[in-house]
């Protein structure tokens, strides 16, 4: 997706300071944000938290440039922690149209006292998304508050991604010593794969169907363990009679945070359909359950899984569909999993 | 090398279409075979010599043959062409051409269109009435290499009547019997050697043929006007000056399909077609001892407005609209050794072009329109929450601009050893187009709540469309061609072979943005998938390689002339409209499609006496998708659609000239053949092959002739064009049995 990379580079390059050193050399700060995922090794408790990184990247030329990395928001024990990495040899490498720029090998002392433990930190753009979908114009929950303001649903660290700009991601794995294992995810997240679902028909015949085309969106509120789910292009099975439906969002859902990652679910959930008039709840469509689980160490991939009943007319139909996604947000290059 | 031209092209006109002396012209009069003396045509500027002596499939009709077959615009030469295929329907801005299986319904054409040099860049503007035409040239099979953009099955070139060879007045008159009627008038004159100016007019009317059974009026009504000054000066041996200058007016009811479950054709929304043209063409040529140059430069504009019942259905669907205005200007510069002669001979040119097309583009959707494609869609997806339209009529407007601009090089060169000659050309090609587009739509529905079986307010939705882009592409292309001949000895004629690059340009594809606003209208109505712009509209250029080997073969009487041509033609890259992954609504315009095409031409002409002369075209392209699959249905291996398996033309003319100078009897009778034709990918719906017979008599003393003609003397029922719209299916009939007289007169 062009408009990705381009703005990734873009956002790269506006840069909050930037000064040369008079050694032709240019020094350059930027900071983004993104949520800690904090597991304790010793006991498995694992809490979420907001972050921030601050990247430092000097240039001497088009082929010596490096780079450190630094944090003052690393919360935990209820305190933030702090840490400055040495700088390294910064690589820039283009997959699946976005642009990722990987940091590997970064060393330093957290607090000054406990050394970082296999870090490696990536900033990362989405790759590219099915050519119908477009991520600045796409659906975005929101409320109206006592105000009248229009806001995105609370907890969301990040902009939601409107507009124009698409803001860039952090992806990060390190140790603090052996005592903890550092994790990001962004609360904001789009994913693609494939959603396979089974389906039964008014007639009662059974059929299957597999797309591509469903792009999952997922929006937590970190704090009060709340997440929201939008299902773009929803379709579930290959029936003409059953246009793809621009949206489907799934509120109110329960976050749990485990080691090494986390879990949303939601049981009885009645999805909503944004439309010019507004939120029409499907209660034809009841979600009976809904589970996200993370599958790989980087939080990046995932699997929904999914159980809806339908109504016809009065006819409650039990497991009408029964679905399951795997897909992630944004893909790990090799040299990161090194 | 104006000898040279001369010489060779009035060999070929005398012989390409079995031209006799032109029916009321003496020998020294506009006999078409003496045009280029003091012509400078595009194709004599492009063309090493003589086209029968080129690695070309080319046909030349003269004026004779073209006022026989009653000629005027460039769908009259359909089928009498081998493989050439321009089907009447619709209207005059549809001007789809097939050659060799390879044409365009929408969009860009396929074949290139040059008048008087001006070179027309838009195929809406095709089909037109020209007065005094002495040569059309159809060029067959990519002619990329010299000609650029849009030519990838071929050229035609038309010339009209110089001041310079002819001076006086030329009046014709006709009428038919099924009340259509010409007049045109030109006047010639040489103010002297050097210097000559006409003016022609001309009008046509028709009373219209097809009936819509809604109203009882007359669909296909046609009236249209227009005039050409063409200026030329000689301004000393070396220097030449030649412009040409047209308009014409159009105002044309049209589009007569009939709704093939019932055969009648039914609507009750207005169709029609209104446009009006302007062309100027400059030609200045530079002949030197050592090089010649030739620059011609046009300016088109184009202002033209269509509005069609869009469903053909006597219900209320919707309607469309489409207003356009264009102004288009080129340059083509010709450098080349000025006379062909010796070994080495060569060309190069430059090609610019600038367009600009401003176009309003509003769909109307009305009561049932919007009952059956909106609300019944969207309550069939969402039954526990239908709607209801707040309004039975709005628009869905677009607005467009579109600038095109492009520039190649080309070169060619001819090394001639003895008999063979090796001929080298390239073509680099730059294109770029913008996309500029304002879709707009203010409207709204109610949406209620199903409860308990009672329908209960919701909530109000507006549909407030404004949505502003820009979308760009550019390509860089370059075609090559290369071709031997062998001529054969005692001046009978020529075989080659020939390997030629064809090239379509890319663009976007404005009527798709119908099919955008309908999904984006269910969008916010919370259904369908959402469309990227680019992707539903913009496509790649089309490109082909065409493999060749033919002859011109000619008795060394020159009674006998056979041309002959085998070819294959690789097409990628096929411009096709599809679905989208699985849904049977929204078309997208793609570059889905892999075909080929192989068959073979044959023209024969005998001329056993100077009275009498037969003649023979035949066109064979068995064309089909290699790869083709529209989302839902793969049609790899199938027919390709609306390209004919077969063209046949067959003519033979005899003049009897009467004792005692009363004048000249010609006889003619003729006959053309078109198809097979599968009209849908599917290959479900067919033409079968048909043939219309025609005749005529032509009386001519002096300067006077009078022309009784027929035209499908069988009556032969036969269909033009199939569609489908909305799942329905239509058809247009052919024309029947027509008879007509034609008058002309020339006087000086």
């Amino acid at each position: 997706m062009k408009k990705t990379a381009i703005t990734l580079m873009a956002g790269c390059a506006l840069l909050l300071t930037s000064c040369g050193t008079g050694d032709n050399e240019v020094k350059q700060n930027i900071t983004y944000t993104t949520v800690n995922l904090i597991t304790d090794n010793a006991t498995g408790e694992a809490v979420a938290t907001p972050g921030a990184y601050t990247f430092q990247l000097v240039t001497r030329d088009l082929y010596d440039r490096t780079m450190a990395v630094g944090t003052s928001k690393l919360t935990y024990n209820n305190r933030d922690h702090s840490f400055t990495t040495d700088p390294v040899e910064f690589k820039e490498i283009i997959n699946d149209n976005a642009i990722q720029q990987c940091i590997t090998g970064l060393e330093g002392l957290v607090d000054n006292t406990t050394p970082l433990k296999d870090c490696r930190i990536m900033i990362t753009g989405y790759p590219k998304m099915p050519g119908d979908f477009n991520i600045t114009k796409a659906f975005t929950p929101s409320y109206t508050n006592d105000k009248g303001q229009q806001l995105y649903i609370p907890g969301v660290i990040l902009h939601p991604n409107i507009g124009t700009n698409i803001y860039p991601m952090v992806v990060v794995s390190y140790g603090v010593g052996d005592a903890y294992t550092v994790r990001s995810f962004t609360t904001d997240a789009f994913y693609k794969g494939n959603t396979a679902t089974s389906y039964r028909t008014q007639g009662g015949e059974a059929g299957s169907y597999t797309t591509d085309n469903i792009i999952y969106r997922v929006i937590m509120d970190v704090e009060n363990k709340k997440a929201g789910l939008v299902m773009y292009n929803a379709k579930f099975t290959s029936l003409p009679q059953e246009p793809a439906k621009t949206a489907l969002y799934l509120a109110g859902l329960d976050v749990k945070f485990v080691s090494g990652g986390y879990e949303i679910s939601g049981t009885d959930i009645v999805p909503q359909l944004p439309g010019s008039e507004g939120m029409l709840p499907m209660d034809d469509y009841t979600f009976n359950s809904i589970t996200l689980r993370t599958t790989d160490t980087w939080l990046n991939s995932v699997s929904i899984d999914y159980k809806v009943s339908g109504k016809m007319g009065e006819t409650v139909i039990p497991e009408l569909y029964t679905g399951r996604f795997t897909g992630s947000y944004v893909s790990i290059p090799d040299t990161m999993k090194q | 090398m104006a000898l040279l031209i001369t010489g060779a092209l009035r060999s070929a006109a005398d012989t390409a279409a079995g031209a006799s002396p032109s029916a009321g012209a003496t020998p020294s009069d506009a006999d078409a075979s003496y045009i280029t003396l003091d012509e400078v045509s595009v194709s004599a500027v492009k063309q090493m010599s003589a086209l029968r002596r080129e690695p070309e499939a080319a046909t030349i009709l003269t004026q004779p043959e073209l006022e026989r077959l009653d000629v005027v615009s460039i769908k009259g030469i359909s089928d009498v062409v081998p493989n050439f295929f321009m089907p009447d329907y619709g209207s005059r801005i549809t001007s789809s051409i097939y050659v060799r299986g390879i044409g365009a319904r929408m969009d860009q054409p396929s074949v290139g269109l040059n008048v008087d040099n001006v070179p027309f860049l838009n195929k809406d503007a095709y089909d037109f009435d020209l007065a005094d035409i002495v040569n059309v040239e159809m060029l067959r099979g990519p002619q990329s290499t010299l000609y650029g953009r849009n030519t990838m099955a071929g050229v035609i070139n038309i010339t009209t009547l110089s001041p310079l060879r002819y001076q006086g007045w030329r009046i014709q008159a006709d009428l038919s019997t099924r009340l259509r009627g010409k007049v045109s008038a030109g006047w010639y004159h040489k103010f002297s050697d050097n210097t000559g100016l006409s003016l022609t007019a001309n009008y046509s009317g028709a009373r219209g043929e097809f009936i819509n059974r809604y109203n009882g009026k007359r669909l296909d009504k046609e009236q249209s006007y227009g005039a050409r000054a063409k200026f030329q000066w000689r301004i000393t041996p070396e220097w030449m000056l030649q412009n040409t200058a047209a308009f014409s007016n159009l105002r044309q009811g049209g589009y007569p399909y009939e709704y093939l479950p019932t055969g009648t054709i039914a609507y009750n929304d207005t169709c029609f077609y209104r446009r009006l043209t302007f062309s100027d063409g400059l030609t200045a040529r530079y002949s030197g001892d050592r090089v010649s140059v030739t620059s011609i430069t046009s300016l088109q504009h184009i202002h033209d407005n269509m509005t069609l019942d869009q469903d053909f259905l006597p219900a209320d669907y919707f309607t469309l609209t489409q207003r356009k205005h264009e102004i288009a200007l080129t340059e083509d510069i010709v450098v080349r050794k000025a006379a062909a002669e010796g070994v080495y001979n060569w060309l190069a040119g430059f090609f610019g072009f600038y367009k600009h097309l401003d176009m309003e583009a509003p769909v109307t959707f009305k009561d049932t329109g919007i009952s059956q494609l909106i609300e019944q869609h969207r309550n069939e997806a969402i039954p526990s929450y239908p709607i209801e339209w707040d309004t039975r009529s709005f628009p869905l407007n677009s607005d467009f601009t579109l600038p095109t601009w492009g520039v190649a090089l080309y070169h060619e060169s001819v090394v001639t050893l003895g008999a063979w000659e090796l001929t080298a050309g390239l073509r680099a090609d730059y294109e770029k187009s913008t996309l500029d587009y304002h879709s707009f739509c203010n409207t709204g529905y109610t949406t209620y709540r199903v409860n308990g079986g009672e329908k209960v307010f919701f909530g109000k939705g507006d549909v407030n469309i404004d949505d502003r882009g820009e979308l760009s592409r550019d390509y860089l292309t370059l075609l090559p061609k290369i071709a031997v001949t062998y001529n054969l000895p005692a001046n009978n004629g020529n075989i080659y072979a020939k390997l030629s690059r064809g090239y379509k340009a890319g663009g976007f594809n404005t009527q798709m943005f119908s099919d955008v606003l309908q999904q984006r209208l269910m969008n916010l109505m919370g259904i369908g998938s959402r469309y990227d712009v680019d992707d539903v509209v913009g496509y790649k250029p089309e490109k082909s390689w065409n493999y060749e080997v033919g002859a011109h073969l000619n008795t060394t009487d020159g009674k006998i002339e056979a041309d002959i041509a085998l070819f294959y033609i690789d097409c990628r890259d096929q411009q096709l409209t599809t679905f989208p992954d699985g849904t049977t609504t929204g078309r997208i315009m793609t570059n889905a499609g892999e075909t080929r095409s192989f068959g073979g031409e044959l023209t024969i002409s005998y001329r056993p006496t100077e009275r009498f002369t037969l003649t023979g075209s035949y066109g064979h392209t068995n064309a089909r998708f290699r790869r083709f699959n529209d989302g839902i249905n793969d049609y790899s291996g199938n027919y390709l659609p609306y390209a004919p398996a077969n063209t046949l033309f067959l003519q033979g003319v005899w003049m009897i000239p009467l004792r005692k100078d009363r004048g000249v009897v010609a006889l003619d009778v003729n006959m053309r053949g078109t198809g097979k034709i599968y009209w849908n990918e599917a290959n479900t719906v067919t033409q079968p092959f048909y043939a219309l017979a025609g005749a005529g008599v032509t009386y001519s003393k002096g300067d006077f002739s009078v022309q009784l003609w027929g035209k499908n003397l069988t009556d032969t029922r036969y269909h033009t064009f199939y569609f489908l719209s909305m799942g329905n299916e239509f058809l247009q009939r052919g024309k029947g049995i027509e008879g007509g007289v034609t008058v002309r007169y020339n006087f000086r």
